[in-house]
């Protein structure tokens, strides 16, 4: 194995793993991402009195936050990972309680959704649920010990998000966030039981499920009293039968795609950037490269988080125990979820809703306890005894 | 602390590989997507992003037989502003201000309006439009244009026409060969951001407008020149309502002149006549319409004696007459119950039917009216082509106003046949008088000979349908004889023109309704009478004083003849 013998150098100073490679996809994608933001947003920003004209801002304000999280995660990768094993609980009731405050004039409304609480400094509380969830669970599924094999176990580790999910979804009205929270616990509670039957099963179910929603939909008579979900589930199957309303955003995105070609029009050269696409260098940012660098770069970007969870993979199976195994697959199941469904908005493959693309997408909180998770990650993998293992 | 089992390794592992696999399964859509589908979505984004601003095509000149160019092209320009790509608003106020000789508020105005694009002025002389774009002011845009252009004013300005706005046709030659003329606009490309803005690193693309092709006409520019000249005299010297002159080939059909003082300016078509206002819209357009009318092709008139050539013709070709025949007009005719007089009151007594002809004695072509019978003078009509339209490639032509032929009882065909109680064009009397001498050939008068390209290839040579043996030669031949006398020694030798062979016929006729005390009057002449190459009409309405139209018509179209037949002789 190529990085065993590249790593044996650092055997004689130092005996633990550090994941290089891992650094470097990460810092690429967070680099890539900065340029990207500059090329999609400068044009919107320079024409907006809100950006002060200033075609930098949104990239000042991601540099900013990425400088932040790059120090977060290097502080975080230096902290053996069992020291927030005692903040499992205390992060769960956190997140709670920080989603509640919402509602409270502390919280404030941005785009039309109010999500963001105002402590200081602005911050998602779906961003942290995200990461206490994961922190929870793996500490959760590890005191549980033997009682995973069971029934009772699996049900438990499924309750769990359910409270956190419903506020997610309730008060701060993301739906996406709350199925990525969901995800991630399903994900997690997968790798903790040793059974497979019970996931076939739910997944059937949950297919299932959708397949008669969406059937039912769209046999619906009176379209008169669609929600907006309904709504954007119609426009999911024809974005051209509604182009100006819920279809506008999916099929903006499908003609920056189209407009790419193989090689795309060039770094800086879309056009759908121009206050055509919405959310262009936020949710929508895979467009815009697809749109500028083409079909080559739309897969060279996928190709890289492909590598992210390969690596991500082996962390979690050479990891020192299990803690650090299920927090490393948390982390991959975020990731996972949030790239998979990012792409498969962006490409119509699944009814609109808005979930940005890990590293590259514009948001700040996002960004910030992106890189707090990679730095968990390094940290589990510096856990790695390299004579036991790799 | 808990091992991380094998199981959990494998788990992840199964973990990891979907999440890769549905990466995978993303990409294969990617994929599909940007090659399959770019294309469908490519052009539905271009679509998006590109606004058209149509560039106007170069409208095809109208030449004269010779070249010489009747309608042209002037360039002109179109100064706009586009408001968000403005600097220094003070300067641009200030130059365009100097530059137009606008207002300042006019143009502050303008300037400071949120618009995407607003127009200042159009229509701005083309050394203005450079010396603009020379200052180089971002935000203000130059664009070129063409706006037609009639180096002759009103030369002919009820034959050509002239184009609106957007340099389409209105009336005359420029509507009627617009397919030729007008050419295929070019298109300016610009990208533009959601809002509408343009997106200046794109740049433009350019679609160039294609020219049309030229319009060369049958007219000669001098003997229009001439003709309008003499129109005006006359119109002036008799103080006429309006005078026509219309000048042909008879052998073709050819239009050399087709003149109608009052003409109007072509540059400048929708100025009132001075002195007139108009009251409301409509009576303006009425107004406007009047002073674009053509009377030798868009207004009927009673021809009057003119006719007699026709009248003439079908008794001669029947055999119900002879040059010798004797007749005897004691000053007047009855029919039926009807006294129809000639206008000797005096009568001309005994004369042959060459003597008839030359003194355009009524009694005598009231006979051969009656000899003729509704039937066989109807049918004629028809065989001479007089209840059609000529063909004329002028829009409007006016149609005759003939009496059913159920309606005609003796009286209407006695006045029928010196040509009164009935209404036909100029052009209509022409054609068909011309296709009475030429030997029999009803032609079809026109103008557009070909459309040529920029370069003078020829795209289009336009053919024109022509009927023959109308007349027999033999009778074509004795009316030309008959005509000749009527100039030499009749009532037409006002027309005659030392050196040449004219042939001819006066008309006098009143104006409708009867008794106004107003007339028409008109003089018919061909030229060379035993081969007739050019044929002219005049039409002098309302002359005041001597109306006879062998004192106010014939002399006109002698002078014509006098200037343009040595000229025509060496063509």
């Amino acid at each position: 194995m190529r990085g065993k013998q590249r790593n044996l150098r650092f055997q004689k100073k130092n005996e633990y793993f550090f994941d290089y490679s891992l650094l470097f996809i990460v810092l690429f994608l967070l680099g890539f991402g900065l340029i990207m933001i500059y090329s999609a947003s400068s044009y919107e920003a320079s024409m907006s009195s809100l950006t002060n004209n200033d075609p930098m801002y949104y990239l000042k304000k991601q540099a900013v936050a990425s400088v932040l999280g790059l120090i977060a995660m290097f502080v975080v990768s230096r902290i053996p990972y069992h020291f927030w094993e005692r903040f499992a609980i205390l992060s769960y009731l956190v997140s709670a309680v920080l989603l509640l405050l919402v509602l409270t004039p502390l919280g404030y409304e941005a785009n039309g959704a109010r999500r963001w609480l105002r402590l200081g400094f602005s911050i998602q509380p779906a961003e942290i649920a995200k990461l206490a969830m994961i922190l929870f669970l793996a500490s959760m599924i590890c005191h549980m010990g033997k009682t995973m094999r069971t029934g009772k176990g699996f049900w438990t580790i499924l309750c769990i998000p359910l409270p956190i999910c419903l506020m997610v979804w309730k008060i701060t009205d993301n739906m996406s966030s709350a199925i990525i929270i969901l995800g991630i616990a399903v994900l997690m509670l997968f790798v903790a039981s040793p059974d497979y039957k019970r996931f076939l099963v739910l997944g059937g179910i949950g297919g299932a499920a959708v397949a008669v929603f969406v059937f039912a939909l769209t046999q619906m008579e009176s379209l008169q009293n669609l929600g907006f979900r309904s709504a954007r589930i119609l426009a999911w199957l024809d974005p051209e039968s509604d182009p100006l309303d819920k279809g506008f955003q999916p099929l903006q995105s499908l003609y920056a795609i189209g407009s790419g070609g193989i090689f795309g029009k060039g770094l800086g050269q879309s056009i759908q950037k121009l206050e055509f696409l919405p959310e262009s260098h936020n949710d929508m940012i895979f467009s815009i490269i697809c749109e500028e660098l083409g079909l080559f770069g739309g897969i060279s970007i996928i190709m890289m988080f492909v590598l992210l969870i390969w690596r991500f993979m082996i962390i979690a199976n050479n990891a020192a125990d299990l803690f650090g195994a299920l927090l490393v697959v948390g982390v991959m199941g975020h990731i996972a979820i949030q790239v998979i469904l990012n792409i498969a908005v962006v490409t119509n493959t699944i009814p609109n809703t808005g979930i940005s693309l890990p590293f590259i997408s514009y948001g700040g909180s996002s960004v910030m306890f992106l890189m707090i998770e990679i730095g968990l990650v390094l940290s589990v993998a510096r856990g790695i005894r390299l004579q036991e293992k790799l | 602390m808990l091992r991380n089992k094998v199981s959990h390794r494998r788990k992840i592992l199964v973990l990891a590989l979907c999440c890769q696999m549905v990466l995978i399964l993303l990409m294969g859509r990617l994929s599909w997507l940007m090659l399959y589908r770019a294309e469908y979505y490519a052009v539905k984004a271009e679509e998006l992003h590109v606004r058209e601003r149509s560039i106007k095509a170069k409208r095809g000149q109208i030449l004269d037989r010779n070249g010489q160019v009747l309608a042209d092209n002037r360039t002109v320009c179109t100064v706009s502003v586009i408001h968000n790509q403005l600097q220094d608003k003070e300067q641009v106020i200030r130059v365009l201000c100097e530059e137009l000789g606008l207002s300042r508020e006019y143009i502050e105005a303008r300037v400071n309006k949120v618009s995407s694009i607003e127009k200042i002025r159009g229509n701005v002389e083309k050394e203005t439009g450079d010396r603009i774009r020379g200052y180089n002011l971002p935000g203000v845009k130059v664009d070129e244009d063409y706006k037609r252009y009639y180096p002759y004013g009103e030369l002919a300005s009820k034959v050509l026409g002239f184009t609106g706005a957007d340099n389409q046709g209105i009336i005359g030659l420029e509507v009627k060969y617009e397919e030729y003329l007008q050419g295929k606009p070019g298109t300016i490309l610009t990208t533009t951001d959601a809002r509408g803005l343009e997106v200046e690193k794109e740049g433009e693309k350019r679609v160039e407008p294609e020219s049309g092709n030229h319009l060369v006409t049958s007219l000669d520019l001098n003997i229009q020149q001439y003709a309008t000249q003499l129109a005006k005299q006359v119109m002036e010297t008799k103080q006429a309502d309006r005078v026509a002159i219309f000048v042909m080939n008879p052998q073709n059909g050819e239009i050399y002149a087709s003149v109608d003082v009052p003409e109007f300016d072509l540059n400048d078509p929708y100025a009132l006549p001075e002195g007139v206002t108009a009251g409301s819209e409509e009576e303006k357009q009425e107004l406007l319409n009047g002073k674009w009318r053509n009377a030798c092709i868009n207004d009927t008139y009673e021809p009057g004696s003119t006719f007699k050539i026709i009248t003439t013709a079908a008794a001669l070709e029947e055999g119900l007459v002879h040059v010798d025949e004797m007749f005897s007009c004691p000053g007047f005719i009855i029919v039926e119950d009807r006294k129809i007089r000639c206008h000797k009151t005096g009568g001309h007594g005994g004369e042959t039917f060459t003597q008839g002809i030359m003194n355009s004695c009524n009694p005598v072509f009231i006979s051969l009216g009656l000899r003729l019978g509704v039937e066989r003078y109807y049918d004629y009509f028809q065989k001479f082509g007089l209840m059609e339209k000529t063909g004329i490639d002028l829009p409007g032509e006016a149609g005759t106003i003939m009496h059913k032929k159920e309606n005609m009882g003796p009286v209407e065909l006695a006045t029928v046949a010196f040509g009164q109680s009935f209404q036909i064009s100029p052009v209509q009397l022409a054609v068909t008088a011309a296709s009475l001498v030429n030997g029999g050939i009803r032609v079809t008068p026109h103008l557009g000979v070909k459309t040529v390209d920029g370069e003078g290839n020829v795209i289009k040579t336009f053919g024109y349908e022509t009927k023959k043996d109308v007349v027999s030669e033999e009778t074509s031949a004795v009316l030309r004889e008959l005509l000749e006398k009527v100039v030499s020694e009749g009532t037409g030798k006002n027309g005659y023109v030392e050196g040449f062979r004219i042939g001819g016929k006066t008309a006098t006729s009143q104006t409708l309704p009867r008794g106004s005390g107003k007339y028409i009057a008109s003089f018919l002449g061909f030229a060379p009478a035993d081969d007739p190459q050019v044929m002219a009409l005049a039409v002098v309405y309302s002359p005041k004083g001597v109306y006879y139209g062998g004192q106010v018509a014939a002399p006109v179209v002698r002078q014509l003849f006098e200037n343009i037949l040595p000229y025509l002789q060496g063509m």
